[in-house]
């Protein structure tokens, strides 16, 4: 029923990393919670179900705990039941759902006469399975519209927000983990895997990258905008899947190798840096009791260590050196890099495209963290909310503490999780050719390395160099007032939010599409002179307006007609039945015995006969 | 290693050089008398006298901002590729990590700009926010084009290469990797057409509007990190573009570089007496450009073939 094999066993090291820090800073976070008994035995299933997950090695286990850690989570983010919660709920179960019958299709279709098949016949059986595209598909579908891929990411910002904070932390940071993981593991049992599919992830990813940032700059609500940026790191794992998957149907397999390595490898970083985040906008919000950004100011004269872990967690999350997330932003540019030596021309041309892709998403994402906590910590507080803030309990901080260790020693330690990563995945052991020494990894080809310990170091050394011809010089020291060119320094006078996204706002305009309210209360006619003025964006994310929109306002459409249909008389419904019996035997006759056009046609006169025979007599 | 000693401290020495000399270009283009171009020099020497003012209402990113910008930045200067055919180079590091590095000292500069809660600082954090996010692709498909050209991703190594043997093949991939490169350049190190260094005026400063509160030593720290960003960027153009006079002996090595160095902040100079600085929404055409040339670079390398 359940296995332990190194896979597994990765994932589970991944979750618990995960959930540790979280349990302390859950204990601190409960006071703040209403329905404590509700909230504790949904929290310690969902925790238990995602290691079930991990570990079930037979379908109906694998199904059972599948479901329990939706349906935990989606109970979970039910905790404060405001209106808001509950639409993100509604929302978060129907895409659960849906992706769960994708799931269940796979399973269905591939796994034989029995539901406890384990996964290594499961490997056996789809090796003669006639339609392996169409297994990829089902768990691409089925997998990714958990782990938030565009298009299906829409649910990802409403439901993760509307959590209880550990909450948030524990779906952004682990849960998506282990939508990754079943993705990967059931990748790993479809055999012949084709160039095309590697290409669709490789879009994917690089779709679900740039989408994600530009939804996360855009957004006020700190919760959101991380959210938004889960999709953005889950891009960035998915180009990784994708490159190895290209290089796997290249018989290429230690780039390949080299390329998952850099996916699970950032899995792991996403895991480490977005939990603190979460956990320090948790601590903010706490703290305030607002997620609107424009509400926050000055937070960092407060709530010091707060900001100091938001700070390390924003520098990781921007892919900045040395940190963990540079090295396996490094490691998949590395592993385009290496595309060069691929011999199909069209295949090759495609690769700038996700490097562009990769490296415009690298921008937005510093611009959105500096906006983050530019906003968030520094400057003068915004509200009053802001300004009576105190730094959260030990309890918190502790988890704050421990996952900012985390996020160090995987920067410290890369090279053993690089280790572990490589020897329990079924790829190409490349870990003697990455690691001539444990200072510096090489990449495959054309010379690359990276030292995080010795750029650390050289930093270090840099930072206290400077600091000793500063002491040095001793310069006199005054405390005065913001000079601002002689301006009144206030909250208003500060730079909003939704100001410093305006330029990025205003180029990527197409995509936004914002609604944009001013109102502005004039003095006497004067056009420049006001009493008060007020300037609101709101953005619907395009995906949502044109593809969710669309389907709900079809959906509409039909069930007026099924609605009419249904408030017949008996006799109406007796008559229909009566049609879809014709219907259903005219259908048979002609598709499946002789199929030509002269046949169609007469099903078709019969059945409009029929139809004025029945409901022609109106009235 | 006492070459590579050399190197290092002639990029530290030569940075507000530079910096000075395209200003007196630009003033005697413009019929001023021009300053010296050794007043850089004089300047940082004055502030570091100075006392320094912190704002009541920042925080302690403004009293470690400055030094998280400039360490970066010297870091890079350890890690720039050979003069001279004999010197010593550190080859574990490459393009990727220097233009992290680069990053990491503008998200500082930008925290900067945001910490002292005047809305010009503000508006550059923001500015600045979208331009480099916009340089970004522009440089790593730059960096990505060039590495095959040079055949490795270390730039040292590549600079070496392109000295010894360069393919008459990709000389046109070559050029507009080039191209790319100069627009990044200017863009990167704010000159005119991107941002004007010299003004202070909210309605075009980009890099002068986050350091408006810096004073003293703060601001000598962070002026010198703005003269050595421009000499390393000079640096990997004058190394990568103009592959020739490394393997020259050591002392007409260094002449050459210093001239190739001169030569491209007289480029600069040209460049920002000949052309009005952009509107900031026009700045992304500007980059679009290099964003464009980079591709093509690549495509045109993958075409041609190895």
């Amino acid at each position: 029923m359940f296995s332990l094999n190194p896979f597994s066993l990765l994932f589970l090291f991944l979750i618990l990393l995960g959930v540790i820090p979280n349990l302390f800073y859950m204990a601190g976070y409960l006071s703040h919670i209403k329905r404590k008994t509700h909230f504790l035995i949904h929290y310690f299933t969902f925790i238990f179900s995602m290691i079930g997950v991990i570990l079930s090695n037979e379908i109906l286990p694998f199904l059972f705990f599948w479901e329990l850690m939706s349906l935990t989570s989606w109970q979970l983010i039910l905790t404060e039941p405001t209106d808001e919660a509950i639409k993100a709920a509604r929302f978060y179960f129907f895409m659960t759902h849906f992706g769960f019958v994708f799931i269940l299709l796979f399973f269905l279709m591939l796994g034989g006469d029995s539901l406890f098949t384990n996964f290594e016949n499961l490997k056996e059986l789809a090796v003669n399975f006639k339609y392996p595209t169409l297994l990829f598909l089902l768990i691409t579908i089925g997998f990714l519209s958990k782990a938030g891929v565009v298009p299906l990411h829409v649910w990802l910002p409403y439901a993760h927000p509307a959590a209880p904070s550990p909450v948030s932390a524990l779906m952004s940071g682990v849960m998506l983990k282990v939508a990754i993981y079943a993705f990967l593991r059931f990748l790993f049992i479809i055999p012949n895997w084709q160039i095309e599919w590697g290409v669709i992830i490789l879009a994917l990813g690089a779709l679900s990258a740039l989408v994600g940032v530009l939804y996360a700059i855009a957004s006020h609500d700190i919760k959101a905008l991380l959210a938004n940026h889960s999709i953005e790191n889950i891009g960035i794992i998915l180009i990784g899947i994708g490159v190895g998957m290209i290089f796997t149907y290249l018989k290429l397999p230690e780039l390949s190798a080299f390329a998952f390595i850099a996916a699970v490898y950032h899995t792991f970083n996403h895991m480490s840096f977005k939990s603190l985040l979460f956990m320090s906008a948790g601590s903010v919000l706490y703290a305030t009791h607002t997620k609107h950004i424009e509400n926050y100011g000055g937070l960092i004269k407060l709530m010091p260590i707060t900001a100091f872990m938001f700070l390390i967690a924003a520098i990781s999350i921007s892919a900045l050196p040395p940190t963990n997330g540079f090295l396996s932003e490094w490691m998949i540019f590395q592993s385009m890099l290496s595309s060069s030596g691929i011999d199909n021309l069209v295949l090759k041309l495609s690769f700038p495209f996700a490097i562009f892709a990769l490296a415009l998403t690298g921008g937005l994402a510093i611009a959105c963290f500096v906006k983050a906590f530019g906003i968030t910590f520094l400057g003068l507080a915004r509200s009053e909310n802001a300004k009576h803030a105190k730094e959260v309990n030990k309890l918190m901080l502790t988890g704050q503490i421990l996952m900012a260790g985390v996020v160090i020693s995987l920067m410290l330690f890369m090279p053993f999780f690089i280790k572990i990563i490589n020897h329990s995945m079924p790829i190409a052991d490349i870990y003697n050719k990455l690691f001539k020494n444990i200072w510096v990894m090489h990449s495959l080809n054309s010379n690359g390395a990276v030292a995080p310990v010795l750029i650390l170091a050289g930093l270090i050394i840099v930072v206290s160099a400077i600091y000793s011809f500063y002491k040095y010089l001793n310069p006199k020291i005054r405390i005065y007032h913001t000079w601002a060119c002689g301006y009144n320094t206030t909250p208003k006078s500060q730079y909003s939010a939704t100001g410093f996204a305006g330029p990025i706002r205003r180029f990527f305009e197409w995509l936004y599409r914002p609604q944009i309210h001013t109102h502005t209360q004039t003095l006497a006619g004067h056009k420049t002179k006001f009493s008060s003025s007020l300037y609101e964006v709101h953005i619907k994310p395009l995906f949502e307006k044109s593809l969710y929109d669309n389907v709900v306002k079809g959906l509409n459409y039909l069930s007026y007609y099924v609605y009419k249909l249904s408030h017949f008389e008996r006799n109406r419904y007796s008559s229909l039945i009566f049609m879809l019996l014709i219907f259903t035997l005219f259908s048979f006759r002609v598709f499946y015995k002789e199929i030509n056009w002269g046949n169609v046609l007469l099903e078709i006169i019969v059945m409009a006969i029929f139809y004025k025979f029945i409901f022609g007599e109106k009235k | 290693m006492i070459n590579y000693i050399l190197t290092i401290s002639l990029i530290f020495l030569i940075a507000p050089f530079l910096l000075g000399l395209i200003k007196s270009i630009k003033m005697f283009l413009l019929f001023k008398k021009p300053v010296s171009p050794f007043q850089p020099y004089i300047d940082f020497m004055k502030l570091l006298q100075k006392e320094v003012i912190y704002a009541k209402e920042s925080s302690q990113i403004s009293k470690i901002a400055p030094f998280m910008i400039l360490s970066p930045i010297i870091v890079v200067v350890f890690l720039m590729p050979p003069i001279f055919k004999e010197s010593f180079y550190i080859s574990f590091i490459d393009a990727f990590t220097i233009t992290g590095l680069l990053s990491l000292s503008t998200f500082f500069l930008m925290l900067l700009g945001l910490d002292s809660a005047s809305a010009f600082g503000g508006i550059g954090s923001s500015r600045e926010a979208f331009i480099s996010a916009l340089v970004e692709p522009a440089m790593i498909l730059t960096i990505f084009s060039i590495s095959l050209i040079g055949q490795s991703i270390g730039i040292s190594k590549a600079v070496l290469n392109l000295n010894n043997h360069f393919d008459i093949n990709h000389a046109a991939s070559f050029v507009l990797a080039a191209i790319s490169f100069f627009i990044v350049l200017i863009a990167e190190n704010g000159r005119i057409p991107v941002d004007n260094p010299e003004t202070h005026l909210e309605l075009t400063m980009v890099h002068e509007a986050m350091i408006l509160e810096s004073s003293g030593v703060d601001l000598a720290l962070i002026e010198m990190a703005s003269a050595l960003k421009f000499t390393i960027f000079a640096t990997l153009f004058v190394s990568l573009f103009l592959p020739f006079g490394v393997n020259l002996c050591w002392c007409l090595a260094i002449i050459v570089f210093i001239l190739k160095l001169i030569l491209v902040s007289v480029a600069v100079a040209l460049i920002e007496v000949n052309t009005a600085k952009l509107r900031l929404f026009k700045v992304p055409n500007l980059l679009g450009i290099a964003i464009i040339f980079g591709f093509l670079s690549l495509f045109v390398y993958y075409v041609v073939g190895e």
